[in-house]
């Protein structure tokens, strides 16, 4: 399989990440959208260190440090989230607006 | 066809029908199970890249750390019994809009652009070279990331702690 294949995949997770970002409401379902576009993030840059001129652990270290990121993020989002829970008995974004200006 | 491009085919339909799932599934719970098939894939897509030891963290973190988590999240802020698990979408047309505009914009750049390609020789394994670079090339970003992951920890504990103490 060629480069094309993996950056294919690639674009299809990032643009079902972003769609949910984008038409959910409830704040895990966002996370989860979040998720699917730092994968498809990470299998670019691997795709791209094995099929370029790149030497392919360059990009896997890319890639581990993306991972620690997403994890750390899901962390602080999770438990901004069981904050929000606590204070609104609800997980609905649109629902959160005590911070409106 | 040979097998790995067999593998290959499979690994990148198993991720792409399960993040369709995630994206458009009216269940939460569903949504999360869902996931994990999508992290699988793509773990399985990086062993075909070569990337033995990205995989296996792909493994661990993601569907024994993320996931995990994401479903303690979906189950604790839930009022269990009588809630119905559902995710609530709105703006499906025009999200779906953007979406196919987004995704006609990226396959023309992947599909236009004349990526330098050329094949390298793998290494054997991965594990031993990552290691060493995290010592060597690496060591700042490594010693950051792992500063940075303190803080997310006490930083979370915090925020879930003080909630708590509110009540």
């Amino acid at each position: 399989m060629s480069l094309h294949f993996y950056l294919v995949i690639g674009a299809i997770l990032f643009v079902l990440g972003i769609l949910s970002m984008v038409t959910r409401r409830n704040a895990i379902a966002l996370l989860m959208g979040v998720e699917l576009v730092l994968n498809s993030a990470n299998l670019n840059f691997v795709a791209f260190a094995r099929f370029t001129q790149a030497k392919p652990i360059e990009g896997q270290v890319m890639s581990i440090f993306i991972i620690i990121l997403a994890a750390a993020e899901a962390a602080v989002a999770l438990a901004i989230v069981m904050n929000l829970y606590r204070q609104q008995r609800s997980i609905q974004v649109d629902e959160a607006h005590e911070l409106q200006g | 066809m040979d097998i790995k491009t067999l593998l290959e085919l499979m690994f990148g339909l198993l991720t792409v029908a399960s993040a369709i799932w995630v994206a458009f599934t009216p269940k939460l719970l569903h949504a999360g199970f869902s996931l994990l098939f999508t992290f699988f894939g793509v773990a399985g897509l990086y062993v075909m890249l070569g990337a033995d030891f990205l995989a296996a963290v792909q493994v661990l973190v993601y569907i024994g750390g993320i996931l995990v988590l994401l479903l303690f999240g979906i189950l604790l802020t839930t009022a269990m019994p009588t809630a119905e698990l559902t995710v609530g979408g709105t703006r499906r047309g025009q999200g779906l809009a953007l979406g196919m505009l987004l995704l006609g914009l990226l396959l023309l750049a992947v599909f236009r652009a004349g990526w330098p390609l050329s094949m390298n020789a793998l290494p054997e394994t991965t594990a031993s070279d990552i290691g060493k670079g995290f010592m060597t090339t690496w060591l700042l970003p490594f010693e950051v990331a792992s500063i940075l992951l303190l803080g997310a920890m006490l930083g979370a504990l915090h925020l879930a702690r003080r909630a708590g103490e509110d009540q």
